[in-house]
């Protein structure tokens, strides 16, 4: 998690430069990690896992690079994941679902790159350790919605490891505890694995939908993960981990290459053990290039966060001069936990005294209604997108067809013709039950009589609840602080759950989405050790990604 | 499926059987039968007219396309990704669609908005890969245009100057949307196979809808012929009916109309369209001739239905060219939900700099909107004082026209010291040997050109250009070379392009008329010389003298080989005749 103990880009980097480690021995005990955690723990946080040839191939041409000082980025050779709904050429995109291949032995690469993909693997360097598990479609809060067995929150294992208390040590010192670890062996790493592990625990939800992004990162097997936040997908599963999960203003990152779910609420978003890491990560995943335009929704904004000095901001006692945070009234919720509502204070209070100048935001500029209203609005506008997108999955150009005895079965409408027969008994069998949910309930928003209803008055919904927050946030305040989720991750080994209930877990992170704003969350320590981390999200302005990372930088260090 | 074919079927044909007596005037449009005191009706008729851009790329992918139809093409070659719906490759409009799309609307007067927006239409079928095609709807390219169309004559009024009556029908809106891809049927062993090719899918198609302002089969004709022949001017689709470049689709309904009603003032259009049946889709109808076939057959059929007390409900329906019938395809019933819904994936269409590569839309229209048809015909025949028939014919093929004006500038400047009788001859002179003598060339190559380079036979692809017309027309004028002559050169222009000029062509093939009266003299003499026999009966005098100083004037034609200046060699002749015969005085 944050804080010394863990392992950051820019720590990574260092240990790198310095020659206490070679890329060869990081990417090797990424890999490592990343075994245990699946064969040991059954995290079931990678769908795939790059070979060990192939990730040390890789390496020793970063090694070569960093020998001749002709590293592409700061993120050469570092080890990240992927989630699998973003395309990466050698590997098939499946975005979770068995109508795409999910779980399919040797189902065929996709073979082109997201744009994202093409800046972070073949531009920069970084290294991919393997494509990570999602809700089908990136339907899901929980990291459930998967045709194979849900992910599993790792933190209840990582308390059992034991803990690195670095406290007392200087920098070098520090460097030289991280290069150790990471000339571990796969066996010393296994061994370590197996004795944390307790069968008898109970098992908890990653969050969703990018659950298998949160796991990797907050294991340690990537120490960045590229994952989409389409109503919280990044933001609600980085707080459950006790990771930062940062979705940047819909439109800043290109979406050629990722599979759609929502259109237009669909965003690229980073999870990273820290701040700083998901900043270096939006530095090089915004910048604007020609083929960016892949994406017409894309903004036509270059994009660039300040340099921002850490050490000038460490030495300041108010690096927040000057900075506007808003508490929103219509976000303080009835249902919110005490054990949160401290936190939120708390937080209010640090960023204060570190030179915010906070204040509430009246329900008068945020409306409760609206608030209220937006969890609907939400489910009604990406049903009718998502029953749009899937639409072109009939199993005949590509993914999973079914087979032509299950097209004949007679459970099929009479005055079918064989080609809906087919497509129908293809649909079903490929898509999973929330999927088809959604898809049916998009469809009937959708349809003649329900349009004006439903989806042109959450359309209208929409378009007031994000008009309100645009304005608070030009005209009254620079951020918004509040939670980015009202409970612990709940267990998953109990049996069924209902699905609307779940919907409760998108409350807060549904609005920043709705009006397209950039939204970063941050972990905070919760009161005692034994327990899930809780976790705030700081909101901007359209293309404020800049003020929210400074404002969330300093938040991060309220939890040492 | 065939089960529902055959019962159309046999509803149709008892129904022609029990009503056969119902016809329709296809130039008015009225439904009457020769039964005394029966009713008549009216047709009314509105168009959708689906025309494929004529464009470098398909409408979002960037598929380049290439000049002859993705009919000729293997199937499934044509494709990149987004055409086939692969999951996270996206949409991005091409920005030549929209020009032609804004093109076409401003050909037709339409409003442009500075703004419209896609939506997506959804429906299940194979050949629309991503379930869904992208169109526009609440929100379109253009609205209220109009189409000036004219009647057609026979070829033989039309030569004598007379020009067909105008008629103007309304354009509601023009949309900019996807086409989908060919599914083609096959069957193999007694099983039938439908397979499926995308090559089509995705590329830009404007939809045209008309008002139901037509009120004929032949009127309707009239007007796709114009629209097809207008967007082929204007050089945004190629207007090939047959391979599917332009599809038209025709919504006709009947209404009821006095007896005392003059057929061609139908007078009150809201009474009539009020008073109007259902209203039945009749779809993708492929030639003119389809077009007007199908709406002569529905005018009557639907007469037939309502006076056999079983009215025509709201349906759509296609065209089977075979039997020359209307078939049901679906009832209202039937019809589909379409669920539109605003496409996410790409931004409004802004009319805007960044549309036309930094050009406002005027200016854009300034440069890259021709001459019009109908302006163009007017300024011809204004200006230049030419037939009406000619003017069409010149304007038929839009290059011709700038050839022309070319062609009769460089002319008239090289005949600039001739007197002001000979200058006047010059446009007329010029457009026939255009339209007689180049287009014919031009024609007997149509074959070729179209194998080879998949377009329309044009003057463009001549050898000939506007300064040789004009040089041809002027070296004729100036009596230089004959008629004959003109034409030949003309081959041999047309045939090879050449730096030369049009005289040095002329004098390297011999093509100049003998003016020299020495040598005129000394043919004539020859003549006189070789015909002891006919110089005898000349000098009979009177009428053989005549006769035979024709046929002398051939001889000496002749022995010129038809190189000598006719009017010179006439004149010679008579000189050298009295001459060698005086007359009597």
């Amino acid at each position: 998690m944050i804080g010394r103990s863990s392992l950051t880009i820019r720590k990574a980097s260092r240990l790198l430069e310095k020659q206490l480690i070679t890329c060869e021995e990081l990417v090797s005990y990424c890999n490592h990690l990343a075994v245990a955690g699946e064969e040991i723990w059954g995290l079931a946080a990678y769908s795939h896992i790059v070979s060990r040839a192939n990730l040390l191939d890789l390496a020793q041409e970063s090694d070569g690079r960093r020998k001749h000082g002709e590293t592409l980025s700061i993120l050469d050779g570092i080890p990240v994941s992927i989630k699998e709904n973003i395309a990466v050429r050698d590997v098939s995109l499946t975005a979770g679902s068995r109508i795409l291949g999910r779980g399919m032995k040797d189902h065929p690469p996709c073979g082109y790159d997201a744009d994202v993909v093409r800046k972070l693997l073949r531009e920069s360097g970084a290294i991919m350790m393997g494509t990570t598990t999602m809700d089908e479609f990136g339907m899901g809060s929980l990291g459930m919605n998967m045709p194979t067995t849900p992910a599993k929150n790792p933190l209840p294992y990582m308390r059992n490891l034991t803990p690195n208390d670095l406290t007392s040590l200087s920098d070098d010192e520090v460097d030289l505890f991280f290069a150790k670890l990471i000339k571990s062996s796969q066996d010393e790493i296994l061994e370590i694995h197996s004795k944390a592990f307790d069968e008898s625990l109970p098992v908890h939800s990653t969050g969703g939908s990018s659950s298998g992004s949160a796991v990797s990162v907050t294991h340690g097997s990537a120490l960045l993960s590229l994952g989409t936040d389409t109503g919280g997908s990044v933001r609600l599963p980085a707080a459950w981990c006790g990771i930062v999960g940062l979705k940047p203003s819909y439109g800043v990152l290109s979406r050629h290459g990722i599979v759609s779910y929502a259109s237009s609420f669909d965003t690229v978003g980073v999870l990273a053990p820290s701040v700083e890491c998901a900043s270096i990560a939006l530095d090089i995943l915004g910048e604007r290039d020609e083929a960016g335009s892949r994406d017409s929704t894309a903004s036509q904004l270059q994009f660039q966060l300040k340099d921002f000095d850490e050490k000038q901001a460490a030495a300041s006692e108010r690096p927040l001069e000057g900075v506007k945070v808003g508490i929103p009234a219509s976000l303080s919720i009835e249902e919110c936990p005490d054990e949160i509502r401290e936190a939120w204070m708390k937080a209010a209070n640090f960023l204060s005294q570190r030179g915010a100048t906070v204040m509430e935001l009246s329900t008068d500029e945020l409306s409760v209604d609206l608030v209220q209203l937006s969890l609907a609005t939400y489910y009604i506008l990406v049903s009718a997108e998502a029953s749009s997108n899937l639409s072109r999955y009939d199993g005949f150009r590509y993914g999973v067809a079914a087979t032509r005895d299950d097209a004949s079965s007679e459970s099929f409408h009479l005055d079918a013709t064989d080609l809906e027969r087919q497509y129908a008994a293809t649909r079903t069998e490929g898509f999973g039950i929330e999927v088809s949910r959604r898809v049916l309930c998009g469809a009937s928003v959708l349809s003649s009589d329900r349009f004006h209803s439903h989806y042109e008055a959450a359309a209208k919904l929409r378009a007031a609840l994000a008009s309100q927050m645009h304005s608070s946030l030009k005209e009254k305040v620079d951020v918004l602080l509040y939670p980015t989720a009202l409970s612990a991750p709940p267990r998953i080994d109990q049996g069924e759950i209902d699905s609307t209930e779940t919907f409760a877990n998108d409350v807060m992170t549904v609005p920043a989405s709705l009006a397209g704003l950039p939204a970063i969350s941050i972990p905070v320590a919760p009161k005692d050790d034994g327990r899930f981390p809780l976790a705030l999200q700081l909101v901007g302005y359209r293309h404020g990604e800049a003020t929210i990372l400074n404002a969330a930088r300093v938040l991060q260090d309220m939890s040492p | 499926m065939i089960w529902r074919t055959n019962s159309a079927r046999v509803n149709l044909s008892s129904l022609k059987r029990r009503c056969f007596s119902w016809s329709v005037d296809p130039s008015s449009g009225v439904v009457s039968s020769k039964n005394k005191g029966s009713p008549r009706f009216q047709t009314v008729i509105g168009l959708e007219v689906h025309a494929q851009l004529d464009i470098a790329t398909k409408l979002f992918s960037g598929t380049p396309l290439p000049k002859t139809s993705t009919l000729y093409q293997t199937p499934n070659t044509s494709v990149w990704p987004f055409d086939v719906g692969v999951p996270g490759v996206l949409p991005r409009v091409s920005q030549e669609a929209v020009q032609a799309a804004v093109l076409s609307a401003a050909a037709t007067k339409c409003q442009i908005p500075s703004m419209s927006r896609f939506e997506r239409k959804h429906y299940f079928y194979a050949d629309l890969p991503l379930g869904y095609q992208v169109t526009q709807q609440r929100w379109p390219l253009a609205r209220d245009g109009v189409l000036v169309c004219q009647r057609e004559l026979k070829k033989k009024r039309k030569k004598k100057g007379e020009v067909g009556e105008s008629f103007v029908t309304r354009i509601e809106r023009i949309q900019l949307e996807q086409d989908t891809g060919k599914t083609i049927n096959a069957t193999r062993n007694g099983i039938t196979e439908s397979l499926v090719d995308f090559n089509r899918a995705g590329c830009a198609l404007i939809e045209i809808v008309f008002y139901p302002d037509l009120r004929s089969a032949s009127d309707a004709a009239v007007a796709v012929e114009t629209l097809r022949t207008l967007l082929k001017h204007i050089g945004t689709c190629n207007g090939k009916m047959e391979e599917g470049s332009l599809r038209c689709d025709l919504n006709v309904s009947v209404a009821p109309i006095e007896d005392g009603d003059k057929t061609d003032d139908v007078g009150d259009d809201d009474e009539l369209l009020h008073s109007a049946g259902n209203r039945v889709e009749v779809k993708n109808l492929n030639s003119i001739r389809q077009v007007q076939q199908a709406a002569q057959y529905e005018a009557v059929r639907q007469v037939n239905a309502l006076m056999a007390g079983n009215p025509t409900a709201q349906e759509t329906r296609t065209f089977d060219v075979t039997s020359g019938e209307t078939v049901v395809i679906r009832s209202k019933e039937g019809a589909k939900d379409y669920r539109f819904m605003p496409e996410p994936d790409l931004p409004p269409v802004s009319i805007d700099e960044d549309t036309f590569d930094g050009q406002n839309l005027e200016s854009f229209l300034e440069t890259a909107l021709p001459e019009l048809p109908q302006d163009a015909r007017d300024r011809l025949q204004r200006d230049y004082d030419i037939s009406a028939y000619l003017a069409g014919v010149i304007t038929g093929d839009p290059p011709a026209i700038q050839m022309f004006d070319t062609a009769v500038e460089e002319a008239q400047g090289q005949l600039s010291e001739e007197p002001e009788r000979v200058i006047k001859q010059v446009p007329e002179a010029t457009a026939n040997l255009l339209c007689n003598g180049l287009f014919a060339l031009v024609r007997e190559d149509d074959v070729k050109i179209k194998e080879t380079l998949g377009e329309d036979n044009s003057v463009k692809f001549s050898g000939v250009n506007g300064k040789h017309l004009g040089g041809i027309i002027a070296l004729m004028l100036e009596g230089s070379i004959s008629n004959t002559m003109a034409k030949q050169l003309l081959k041999i222009l047309h045939e090879e392009k050449t730096e030369m000029t049009v005289r040095q062509v002329a004098d390297e093939n011999g093509f100049k008329l003998i003016t020299d009266p020495d040598e005129l003299t000394r043919i004539c003499r020859d003549v006189i010389d070789d015909s002891p026999e006919e110089m005898e009966r000349y000098k009979l005098g009177e009428k053989f003298a005549q006769k035979i100083t024709k046929v002398l004037m051939g001889k000496a034609m002749g022995k010129s080989r038809g190189n000598a200046h006719p009017e010179r060699l006439n004149e010679t002749l008579l000189e050298v005749l009295e001459e060698v015969v005086p007359a009597d005085d």
